[in-house]
């Protein structure tokens, strides 16, 4: 048995996982990004303090060293102040949307799988008719609905996007309730809130984790498609809104739409590395030991 | 009434589905028990054992079960007309359960200390530094060592005798008057069940518990328990003192059962001798019951034996046996 390549008996489970995520290159690779991202979104607006509604050129000018180093959009907005200031909004709406989601989505997948019968009966319905529903069209009707800001368009995104946490947090507590030590918690008389949140749900994490950071993932790519059809909020820059607004002229003038939408594309990159590795990590199935 | 006794259960029975599907796995299980008594269920798997054990907390999982009929009474106070709250109040005060298998009774997520605070928090109301101290004690009482060490630890760094261990001071952490063992060792080897069985005992001495323990080992039963009921089908077919029943087995099914303990005896040629068994299988809980559930399986059956159930009668003193053979009038 060689003694470095195996965990130590008894690690702790979340020092293992970290271990094991910090082993996974590609994990790491996303992590990285992340941090960049983030740091970019964080700090950036400090480094270039500059309106990102602002006029700095002619409108539409090519990438150049000495105007905008990433050219300007159809009203003459710099595209790199653009791209600085948007991160925030775009990425505090992943977020939050994801945040909504995931808690609704364990709230009524773990009552429904918990209490079982016709509560779950009735959940699931609802569920399924979350389900059918165009995701898109209904979150473009909750906006329109309400005035389009941050937070209203956090919640329709997360209104219409809990459905698959809820199934996965009925599933796993379908199969967690039936487990002795479910019961021997009942046995010394603990009460059914206790149990669903204290007992069921901290095991039924691991993968709630791995699909909540994939959740960020979608919301940001919602974010940015409720945004490029005009439905986000006008009065803040975000990645999405600048594809939205430069959408008629990508064939003219490709760099208005094209480095934002990197920017899109390296984030939800950046997320989905990051739920692969936290899968890798978490799964016990694909862990060492035993 | 009797006013000493501990534990009283009457009539009891359990059905699962409804309608065709309609399957009684308890069919009026009666018995008693008085303080710090052990006492002993026996039977083959799928003869209700365990449905007892859960009916008593009770946390028979319905649907699709349910108590059809029966009470049972702790200390006076009939537990199946309690309401949630009050049941949750003498679940791990007044009645402790340790299951069969120590390697998933405990919540992996948690440390072992974490899990046996709990009890004292949500019974006792102590916590913090208190909690701990009275953990640490308990998990020294079972006889861990470096219980302080140990009160950290996580369920998979403990072995399995560890584990049953942490599970028993779990269940006796708020000094329970009753204590159900279901099978508490058929998960671990063989030194560490009469550890475990040791432990039991002298942990029912010191603290005054009623110990019922489940198991389908008839040596286990021998050497733990005061009184013992046999169960098969569903329903209660002997009970009585333990050496009573064990010197003189009054339904065919408890001689089957102990004469399949094995012994070093040697028959007429100097080999050992055959180990009896017991043919047929457990009757399926779906199948119409009428008449006695062993008939089929019976080597002393009658035609009367399928048509009624027989009644409990007294074969001696306190011993009773459900069983055509000992009764006098015949249907």
């Amino acid at each position: 048995m060689s003694a470095n390549s195996r965990p130590a008996h008894g690690e702790h489970p979340t020092r293992e996982a970290l271990r094991m995520f910090a082993r996974s290159p590609v994990a790491v690779v996303g992590f990285a990004l992340l941090g960049a991202i983030v740091a970019l979104a964080l700090l950036g607006p400090m480094l270039m303090p500059a309106d990102p509604f602002d006029i700095v050129a002619v409108p539409l000018s090519p990438p150049s060293f000495q105007e905008a180093l990433l050219g300007t959009d159809q009203q003459g907005r710099d595209v790199l102040t653009g791209i600085v200031h948007g991160g925030r909004a775009t990425l505090a709406v992943g977020l939050s949307a994801a945040l909504v989601s995931v808690l609704i989505g364990i709230t009524v997948g773990a009552i429904a799988g918990f209490f079982g019968g016709t509560i779950d009966e009735i959940l699931m319905r609802v569920t399924e008719f979350f389900q059918v529903l165009p995701a898109l069209l209904f979150s473009m009707v909750l906006v329109t609905l309400f005035t389009p800001t941050l937070m209203t368009i956090a919640l329709s995104i997360g209104a219409v996007s809990w459905t698959a946490t809820a199934r996965l947090t009925r599933a796993e507590f379908l199969k967690l309730k039936e487990l002795d030590f479910v019961a021997a918690e009942h046995v010394i008389g603990a009460g059914k809130g206790r149990i669903i949140w204290g007992v069921i749900l901290p095991n039924a994490l691991p993968p709630l984790i791995v699909s909540a950071t994939f959740a960020i993932g979608t919301a940001i790519l919602f974010e940015a498609s409720l945004s490029f059809l005009g439905l986000g909020d006008p009065n803040r820059m975000s990645w999405g809104l600048m594809i939205g607004s430069s959408r008629s002229y990508i064939l003219s003038s490709w760099w208005a739409v094209t480095f934002p939408g990197c920017m899109i594309f390296l984030t939800v990159l950046a997320v989905s590395l990051i739920g692969d590795g936290l899968n890798d990590a978490l799964n016990p199935k694909l862990r060492e030991r035993r | 009434m009797t006013a000493a006794g501990l534990l009283r259960i009457e009539g009891l029975s359990v059905e699962f589905g409804s309608g065709d599907n309609l399957a009684r796995v308890l069919n009026d299980v009666a018995f008693e028990m008085k303080p710090c008594e052990t006492l002993g269920i026996v039977g083959e798997s799928g003869c209700g054992k365990s449905m007892t054990a859960l009916a008593i907390m009770p946390l028979v999982p319905n649907p699709p079960g349910r108590i059809s009929a029966g009470r049972i009474v702790l200390g006076g106070e009939d537990l199946l007309q309690a309401t949630d709250a009050r049941m949750r109040d003498i679940r791990g005060n007044r009645i402790a359960m340790i299951f069969q298998e120590p390697m998933t009774s405990l919540n992996p997520v948690f440390t072992v200390g974490s899990q046996i605070a709990e009890s004292l928090t949500l019974h006792l109301g102590l916590s913090g530094a208190a909690a701990r101290a009275r953990g640490v004690e308990l998990l020294k009482a079972v006889g861990i060592p470096s219980p302080e060490q140990r009160f950290d630890a996580y369920p998979h760094q403990l072995s399995g005798g560890m584990r049953q261990r942490v599970m028993i001071a779990m269940a006796i952490a708020c000094e329970p008057e009753l204590l159900i063992a279901d099978e508490p060792t058929t998960a671990l080897d063989v030194t560490v069940q009469a550890q475990i069985f040791d432990l039991l005992r002298s942990i029912q001495q010191a603290r005054g518990m009623g110990l019922i323990l489940i198991t389908h080992d008839m040596g286990v039963i021998a050497e733990m328990t005061d009184r013992v009921v046999v169960m098969y089908g569903g329903r209660v077919v002997e009970q009585g003192a333990t050496r009573d029943v064990l010197a003189r087995p009054a339904h065919p099914y408890t001689r089957g059962l102990v004469a399949c303990v094995p012994t070093l005896e040697m028959d007429g040629d100097g080999e050992p001798a055959d180990l009896p068994e017991i043919p047929g299988v457990v009757p399926s809980i779906w199948e119409l019951q009428t008449g006695c559930p062993f008939a089929d399986r019976c080597n002393v059956v009658q035609p009367w034996c399928r048509q009624e159930m027989p009644a409990a009668t007294l074969t001696g003193v306190a011993h009773w046996v459900a069983c055509w053979q000992r009764q006098e009038g015949r249907p």
